[in-house]
Parts: C-alpha cells; sequence; structure tokens
C-alpha cells in the first residue's frame, strides 16, 4: 500500500511544519511586535512557550519509562510462570 | 457619592486595568511583572532559546521521517518476483522433508 505510505508520510511532515512555524512565530517574531497589535490574539501568552514543549517532554518520557517497566513486569511474570 | 459616568471610566483606566481583561491578560501579571522575552537592547538574553532547539530538533527528525516515508521505492516487480521465489522454496523444501511452518 504505497498510497497510505505516501498518506501518513505526507501527514507527519504536515504536522512538523505546521508546528514548527507556530512556534517559531511564537518563540521569535512575537516579542518584536507591539503589545497592540491583533495578532496577540491568537497566541498563548509567552510563558507556556517554554511549560507547554517541557510538560510535553516529561509526559513523552514518563510514559516511555511506564511502558518499559510495564514489558519488564510482563517478561518476569512469563520466565516465572514458565 | 454618586461618581459621573466618564470619571469612573477614568479611575478604571488610571488603576492599570485594560479592555479585554480576562484570565488570559491577568495572567502574566500574576506570574510575573514583565514579559516574558524581552526582545534584545535591553541587555537580558532570552530564556527560550535552549527549549526552541530542542523542539526545532524534533521536528526536523519528524521531517526526515515524513519524507523518507513519503519518498521510500517500492518495486512491485521485483515483489512479485519475490513472493515466486518464495513459493519455489517452500515447495523445495517440503520435498525434501523439512519442516516449512505457515499455511
Amino acid at each position: 500500500m504505497e498510497l497510505a505510505d505516501k498518506a501518513v508520510g505526507f501527514l507527519l511532515s504536515a504536522i512538523s511544519l505546521s508546528i514548527f512555524s507556530y512556534y517559531t512565530f511564537w518563540v521569535i517574531i512575537l516579542p518584536f511586535v507591539e503589545k497592540d497589535h491583533f495578532v496577540h490574539e491568537y497566541f498563548p501568552p509567552q510563558e507556556y512557550a517554554i511549560l507547554l514543549p517541557v510538560f510535553s517532554g516529561v509526559a513523552l518520557l514518563s510514559f516511555l519509562c511506564v511502558f518499559v517497566g510495564f514489558v519488564m513486569i510482563k517478561s518476569n511474570k512469563k520466565k516465572k510462570s514458565a | 457619592m454618586r461618581v459621573p459616568n466618564y470619571l469612573s471610566i477614568r479611575l478604571v483606566s488610571d488603576m492599570g486595568v485594560r479592555r479585554g481583561d480576562g484570565i488570559r491578560n491577568q495572567l502574566p501579571r500574576i506570574l510575573k511583572s514583565r514579559s516574558a522575552f524581552s526582545p534584545p537592547g535591553s541587555g537580558i538574553s532570552s530564556p527560550p532559546l535552549p527549549v526552541y532547539a530542542i523542539v526545532s530538533l524534533g521536528c526536523y527528525g519528524l521531517l526526515m521521517v515524513g519524507v523518507g516515508l513519503m519518498m521510500f521505492p517500492t518495486c512491485p516487480q521485483e515483489a512479485v518476483l519475490l513472493q515466486k521465489d518464495i513459493v519455489e522454496a517452500k515447495e523445495f523444501l517440503k520435498r525434501r522433508g523439512v519442516d516449512v511452518g505457515s499455511d
């Protein structure tokens, strides 16, 4: 199914490009725009530009650790019962 | 004492309350007294650049994965030939008595 592969690849690259452009605009361009411009309405306050990636990174790492621990426990249980 | 309407508006604006003062506008003031990232010329280095580097690295990795997926070369003729080879090999081995697993 090469069409499904191409669709998934296109979706992934579109998501990554949009996240990159939004984040770049948020972090680099917005501090230089004066406070009364309407474009500030479309972005959360700038503290979240640090909080959001850090929080999602912590969530990802904890999910990975939990998954590894779960697999280890399951393999130990299987070895003990077999 | 009854304050006239225009005076009450002046008092509110003197206290620093701006129009559109929802939680979104109040949250920076609650967290900090100045804006989080100050533009250059103020002598303060910008805090978000390391986090920005990590986020852009992750985005770049995701982009390369997506591009590689899109440009992956599939060879339909070789796939057909491979399936034929597999069938042939299974038949050959079964004839020689080797156990060839599935189907």
